[in-house]
């Protein structure tokens, strides 16, 4: 699995998603502090990256796919 | 499934942003629902191939880009800084647990916590027709082996005549243990923590009786190839 493929899933979504992505694996904030920074509530957070791995799961399978 | 709450912490865990209490309750909930441990499979292998990435990528695309932080010492320190430190709790928190997810035998799920890695509870196995279900998390100790141990009336079942239950100990050199014993109410979890002065390779197996009576839960320590002595 190449990074650039990652990379650009990552571009492909829905910038709430990349946002919770952001905060929460990049910037290592827990689900109170990503929720602060992003100004939604807590249970927001919890729900978008729920979706927010998904997405990115498919979209790199779509990429792959194309590849 | 739309009614378990538990059902849409499967990211927030996996990218360790839970805190510890509900960390725990989610570990504790993924050992009895195969449907959060389905889902947490689904998306284990994600957070590996993030981790090579520029925090650059998860900033908007490029058509949308703010007007780039000019490159001044301070931005990238923060950025190292924020790029070291996401590393590190991955490395720290996230590998384990990716391996054991991927494994995903689907019943061990390894988490380390923040006093050493945690051990996966495995559940233990009926003996006889009983409404117990229980699992158990051994923890190799300096001084033995610790046991963390969860109980509890399956769902809808029928009481039986005593709510008594203890935890025994079968050593490898034949001896009992008692480790410990409770009361137990429909709808009520009971989890506690005991301990053993053998190692787990001592062991022989763990059983859940009920006073003068049979066992009705076993759990038979697995003989893995381990190092003889730690």
């Amino acid at each position: 699995m190449t990074s650039h493929l990652v990379a650009a899933a990552l571009g492909r979504m829905a910038h709430e998603h990349r946002d919770v992505l952001r905060e929460c694996y990049f910037r290592g904030s827990s689900v109170g502090q990503a929720a602060h920074a992003l100004g939604i509530a807590p249970g927001t957070v919890k729900s978008r990256t729920y979706y927010a791995l998904r997405a990115l799961r498919l979209a790199i399978e779509e990429l792959r796919d194309v590849e | 499934m739309t009614a378990d709450p538990y059902a849409r912490l499967d990211a927030v865990y996996l990218l360790g942003a839970l805190d510890a209490d509900e960390r725990l309750a989610y570990e504790a909930h993924l050992a009895t629902c195969r449907g959060c441990r389905a889902g947490l499979a689904e998306i284990s292998a994600i957070p590996s191939l993030l981790a090579g990435l520029d925090g650059s990528v998860f900033a908007a695309p490029p058509e949308a880009a703010p007007t780039p932080v000019p490159d001044t010492l301070l931005p990238r320190l923060l950025q190292a800084a924020g790029q070291e430190r996401a590393r590190r709790r991955w490395l720290t928190t996230g590998l384990g647990l990716l391996a054991a997810a991927c494994a995903i035998a689907l019943i061990v799920i390894v988490v380390p916590s923040g006093s050493g890695p945690k051990p996966a509870p495995r559940a233990m196995a009926a003996l006889v027709a009983t409404p117990v279900d229980a699992t158990i998390a051994l923890r190799p100790r300096s001084w033995g082996t610790e046991i963390d141990l969860t109980c509890w009336y399956q769902r809808g079942a029928a009481e039986p005549s005593s709510d008594q239950y203890e935890l025994v100990a079968h050593g490898a050199d034949g001896a009992t243990y008692d480790l410990g014993s409770w009361r137990l109410a429909p709808g009520r979890r009971i989890i506690f923590t005991s301990g053993i002065a053998l190692t787990e390779a001592q062991i022989k197996n763990l059983q859940i009786t009920q006073p003068n009576g049979p066992a009705i839960l076993g759990f038979g320590v697995p003989r893995l190839s381990r190092t003889a002595d730690r």
